[in-house]
């Protein structure tokens, strides 16, 4: 190459402002044999560049991370045991306060007051149920005759109504049958109402 | 060519994750804008060349803070002294001018090993990321996040350096 073109591009390149290819034609030229006298001093620059694979040594790299040792493994290994620990305990309170908040404020098993009669139904003189609704939920209560008494259209009306009454002794009174409770159980929400 | 520790792109995303940060400790320390802008840099550079060592995230933002705040330190610690070291450095080139002798090739070869040892870190890390891992002046700004021509002028100034040291050993 000729002396000038050799002399702008030392010039560019000692300004930083070469390309890769530049810089390869100037390695090129001080390695492919002799080179002009007048840029000896530049020679050493692409002369050395097979030499250090890092640009530090060792103990120049020990230097610099002796500002901040590396953590240790039982450091990470405990650091990343107290992450998981972490993760696992919030879900799991997560977890319990969607559980309580679902079925916390489920009703409680207590009788219900019959608020609205939805039907009732005399299946037979033993004992008739009545089906409740309290609010969306379907109670059947079933209320047992105490006193059997033979039964006619009137006195199925005369009774339809009627919750327990004083209980009489007299088993073979024509009066109103006396009705206790026996039994009450939940069985569904309104949606699910089955009639039996 | 990497084997663990950082990749060329994590390195440049937590570089300029940690850049406002470490350009804080340095205003703080140092008396310019300039001054800390090179100590910030000049922090990336050294944590580039150990970029293998590196641990994780944490590690890196660590070192970086620790590397910077001691940079800083050295350098108004060598800012306060420069006046004196000039003068030895001047003795120092008087008496090597005496003892010249021929050059063969080898003792070249050491010659530049030796110049190149002591040359600063940061104009040895430069010249290295340029001749060596190949990287262009625009990666380099990404890296250290600066300007190409910032880059430029300290790629200028190592390689003004190093001939420097050569004419003078």
């Amino acid at each position: 190459m000729e002396k000038e073109q050799i002399q702008a591009l030392l010039q560019r390149y000692m300004e930083g402002a070469t390309t890769a290819d530049e810089e390869e034609q100037l390695r090129h030229y001080f390695n492919a044999g002799p080179y002009d006298e007048a840029f000896a001093q530049y020679a050493p620059l692409f002369a050395a560049w097979d030499a250090p694979e890092t640009p530090l040594t060792p103990d120049e790299c020990d230097e610099i991370l002796a500002c901040c040792p590396p953590p240790s493994r039982t450091a990470f290994v405990l650091r990343t045991a107290w992450r998981y620990a972490a993760v696992w305990l919030i879900g799991l309170i997560l977890g319990g306060c969607g559980v309580w908040l679902t079925y916390g404020s489920a009703p409680t098993s207590t009788k219900p007051t019959p608020m609205a009669a939805a039907g009732e139904r005399i299946a037979d003189t033993i004992y008739r149920e009545r089906v409740i609704m309290e609010r969306d939920t379907v109670y059947v209560v079933r209320y047992q005759k105490v006193s059997v008494q033979p039964t006619s259209a009137k006195d199925v009306a005369q009774n339809a109504n009627e919750s327990a009454r004083p209980e009489t002794t007299d088993t073979q009174s024509e009066t109103s049958d006396t009705w206790t409770d026996v039994a009450w159980e939940q069985t569904g929400n309104v949606a699910g109402l089955a009639v039996r | 060519m990497m084997t663990h520790g950082f990749g060329k792109s994590r390195f440049e995303s937590e570089a300029s994750h940690m850049r406002p940060q470490l350009l804080a400790i340095a205003l703080s320390l140092l008396p310019s804008m300039d001054d800390a802008e090179d100590a910030v840099q000049d922090t990336l550079l050294k944590l580039w060349a150990v970029r293998e060592r590196i641990a994780d995230t944490s590690h890196f933002r660590n070192l970086a803070v620790s590397v910077c705040r001691n940079l800083c330190l050295n350098m108004l610690r060598s800012m306060a002294v420069r006046r004196t070291d000039r003068l030895e450095e001047e003795m120092e080139v008087v008496s090597t001018d005496n003892a010249q002798h021929s050059m063969e090739r080898q003792e070249q070869a050491l010659r530049i090993r030796a110049v190149w040892n002591d040359l600063p870190q940061q104009h040895r890390i430069i010249i290295h990321m340029k001749e060596v891992d190949r990287l262009t002046t625009r990666e380099i700004a990404a890296l250290l996040g600066t300007t190409e021509c910032n880059v430029r002028t300290r790629l200028s100034r190592a390689r003004k350096a190093f001939i420097e040291r050569m004419g003078h050993s």
